[in-house]
């Protein structure tokens, strides 16, 4: 995938920001992937007038945005931060529409950098005993805050046919895993402690 | 596994008593001495980079040889630790010191098992750093500058980070300082307050370079204050030059 020209990114910038191409990459495929719910969530704050957790939010993205040399976006995140800081409503009022509009077009921009791990080949029935031992692994990473162990494990269990009472769980998984979310991983543990203990189907 | 031998340079005048108790103390705690005479000439010959050295100030601390100690702390990194109490030193002396992180140890027989905590840490190829931040495209940037150096681990909110610190020891807490829930300026309180975390070392590393919020934060005392739009490059310098300098809290 070409990084030289993407609409709407500085690309030495980003580079520099990254520090390499690989990380890069990387975060424009986790930029474009969160999109949807945060401009949703800033949104919501906006049109809630909490102007607080706007605040939280859009000085959140004011880094992100910058990492990927989203530069403008970054300026207008800036603008917003400032803006609910001393509480100016009437900038809030102003450039959030546009903040959202330049946001969410990075959603089209950078589709084609998302990066995943479906492929289209058929995939072995998980056995038992690898999913016994994937599932331990995941509440060994999620009990000792091992983010390594639990992205191991939760590829390699992308690599197989899971049990289907698995699934549902399986993508919370991902997502709490993708967001560095320990909090919810450790709500979820309950629930794959039940399926490990062999009531999957 | 069995642990590493330990070597520490010793310069002291050896044939007092109180020194050649402190050496017995040593031995018995399988930590080997290299002594060293208080004398300039020698003390040149004490390799550069991370190694230990002890120098009692006793009777024993000529401005000569405190000059080549703050060179070698501040530009190599080397940890120091200061035996016996100020009260002979030169006001030279004593202003030079000041200016050198070190490690205080006032009185004879030193404590031991504190000494031992800090030449682990010391000795510790990896230091542990936990990274705090809301937003998981920043912790999976910071770590990724980091790990190859140090060993990292992450959590999205201040509260994760005191449970995990409840349960993991770590030498380095980067801290971001605008988060929902917990503000970094709250967890850095609630570390400080606990008695198992009080003396863990924390930076923030922020996007907020508006004075207001710097000043605040540096009311808190943290050990550093990064921002974000640092290159990973000067980030991760900073980190290695703040390990350099930091003298661990037991």
């Amino acid at each position: 995938m070409s990084l030289s020209n993407i609409n709407g990114l500085n690309i030495d910038a980003a580079l520099k920001n990254c520090g390499s191409e690989k990380l890069l990459l990387q975060m424009l495929s986790d930029f474009q992937l969160s999109i949807e719910a945060k401009s949703n969530e800033i949104e919501d704050l906006f049109e809630n007038k909490n102007y607080t957790d706007f605040r939280i939010k859009v000085h959140a993205l004011k880094s992100t945005s910058r990492l990927i040399g989203a530069l403008k976006l970054s300026e207008l995140a800036e603008t917003l931060e400032h803006a609910a800081q001393i509480e100016d409503l009437a900038t809030i009022q102003l450039k959030t529409p546009r903040f959202l509009a330049l946001y969410r077009s990075f959603s089209e921009i950078l589709k084609d950098y998302i990066q995943t791990d479906n492929s289209e080949k058929e995939k072995d029935i998980i056995s038992i005993d690898t999913f016994n031992d994937l599932t331990e692994k995941l509440v060994t990473g999620i009990e000792e805050y091992d983010y390594t162990t639990l992205e191991n494990a939760q590829k390699e269990l992308g690599q197989y046919e899971l049990p289907l009472d698995f699934y549902p769980i399986y993508d919370k998984i991902v997502s709490c895993i993708n967001n560095v979310d320990f909090q919810g991983l450790s709500d979820l543990l309950p629930e794959i402690k039940v399926i490990k203990e062999g009531d999957c189907k | 596994m069995s642990q590493p031998e330990q070597e520490v340079y010793l310069i002291a005048d050896i044939h007092r008593l109180v020194i050649q108790s402190l050496i017995r103390d040593f031995n018995d705690a399988k930590i080997t001495l290299k002594c060293i005479d208080p004398d300039p000439e020698q003390v040149k010959y004490i390799p550069d980079g991370p190694v230990n050295v002890i120098l009692s100030i006793t009777e024993s601390a000529s401005i000569g040889v405190l000059r080549l100690l703050h060179q070698k702390v501040l530009k190599t990194g080397t940890h120091l630790f200061i035996c016996g109490k100020k009260s002979g030193l030169s006001i030279d002396e004593e202003n030079l010191l000041k200016k050198t992180p070190a490690a205080i140890f006032e009185n004879y027989p030193i404590d031991m098992e504190k000494f031992q905590k800090m030449l682990e840490f010391n000795n510790r190829l990896k230091k542990r750093i936990l990274i705090v931040d809301d937003e998981p495209m920043m912790l999976k940037s910071i770590k990724s500058w980091l790990q190859d150096e140090y060993e990292t681990y992450m959590v999205n909110s201040g509260m994760c980070a005191l449970d995990f610190l409840e349960r993991h020891p770590v030498d380095l807490v980067l801290l971001d300082y605008e988060m929902p829930g917990l503000s970094g300026p709250d967890t850095l309180n609630r570390i400080r307050i606990q008695a198992e975390t009080k003396n863990i070392a924390v930076i923030f590393l922020t996007a907020k370079d508006d004075k207001s919020c710097v000043m605040k934060a540096v009311e808190q005392k943290p050990d550093g204050y990064l921002l974000k739009k640092q290159t990973p490059e000067e980030i991760k310098m900073n980190i290695n030059d703040f390990f350099k300098r930091f003298v661990v809290r037991v």
